[in-house]
């Protein structure tokens, strides 16, 4: 891809896709998520989910899974205000863009 | 390289890090290799890289804590100062080119519109230049024609005077007419004299220097185009 996402703008993909589910998601279905719409590497979203965790937008809860414990991530009240303040000014970002780029006023 | 080798690099990489820190990537990944199974683990070594580039990754993480110019992008972690490089090829390799400053007028068409004007500019400059030559003829000419006048006037004059003095002693009448048309020959041939020498001194200078100045002008104007 041409364009480059900022950190902001991954936060506010991951926040969006673990808020999906409201038990929560695990890291690699979380990757293979984002994965759907940005090209990124496996290794890219550790230290994204590490610092949302640690800015308390995502709380972890370790779930027994097939006979193994699985780590779930959750969007916390806090993550919920922040991925709705992304999602307003992305709103506000993108529409100003497409209105250049389709030539309207 | 297996998982096992992988995450012991990984582990042994993350040495220098925070315990918590690292106990809790080694946790991440190991979730990881269990999420795709042991059929997936060569793809996903593979994917993920060396364990050096997923222990960076994690490194400069910690390291960033403050630095704003740090961010993620799709390409892995990224620093606002490494990011110049990979734009501009990117961009030239989709066609994006520099604009190039255009000259105001083609020169192709300035070729061709003189070559289908030049009998016209021909036509045109013999024209000028005939008529310059014109003038400076005509000018010539009369400065000749008073130098001539006043030359005539006085060998005239005095010639008419010699010969009425001698014609005095045969004629008196015819002598002194001749004298007469001779005094006037000499004062018409000073008038003339005098136009003359007017016309060189004060004129000539004038006139070359008015027409240096035109031809300088004409020059100055082709040029200035």
């Amino acid at each position: 891809m041409v364009f480059n996402t900022g950190a902001a703008l991954l936060d506010a993909i991951v926040l969006a896709v673990v808020s999906q589910d409201a038990v929560g998601t695990y890291g690699y279905k979380i990757t293979q998520d984002v994965r759907l719409v940005l090209d990124i590497s496996e290794s890219t979203l550790y230290p994204v989910l590490r610092r949302l965790q640690k800015d308390e937008c995502l709380e972890v809860y370790d779930m027994e899974y097939a006979g193994r414990n699985r780590r779930y991530y959750k969007v916390t009240e806090k993550g919920m205000a922040q991925l709705q303040l992304y999602k307003a000014e992305w709103k506000l970002y993108s529409s100003k863009i497409n209105r250049l780029f389709e030539g309207g006023k | 390289m297996n998982r096992k080798e992988f995450m012991e690099q990984l582990e042994r990489l993350l040495q220098d890090i925070p315990e918590s820190d690292r106990q809790d990537a080694i946790a991440y990944y190991n979730d990881y290799f269990d999420e795709v199974g042991p059929e997936n683990e060569a793809s996903l070594i593979q994917q993920l890289g060396s364990p050096g580039k997923v222990a960076g990754i994690i490194k400069a993480d910690l390291e960033s804590g403050e630095n704003d110019q740090a961010r993620y992008t799709e390409y892995g972690y990224e620093d606002g100062r490494t990011e110049e490089r990979k734009n501009p090829p990117d961009r030239r390799r989709r066609g994006y080119q520099e604009p190039k400053p255009r000259s105001r007028i083609p020169v192709a068409l300035v070729i061709v519109l003189l070559i289908f004007a030049s009998p016209l500019l021909f036509g045109a400059g013999a024209g000028v230049i005939g008529v310059l030559l014109g003038i400076c003829g005509g000018l010539l000419g009369i400065i000749v024609g008073v130098f001539c006048g006043a030359f005539g006037g006085l060998i005239g004059g005095v010639v008419s005077i010699v010969v009425g003095a001698v014609r005095l002693v045969i004629s008196p009448t015819g002598g002194i007419f001749a004298i007469a048309v001779g005094a006037l020959g000499i004062a018409v041939g000073l008038l003339f004299l005098v136009l003359f020498a007017w016309l060189v001194i004060r004129w000539l200078p004038a006139l070359f220097r008015w027409f240096v100045d035109l031809c300088h002008r004409l020059l100055g104007h082709v040029r200035g185009k």
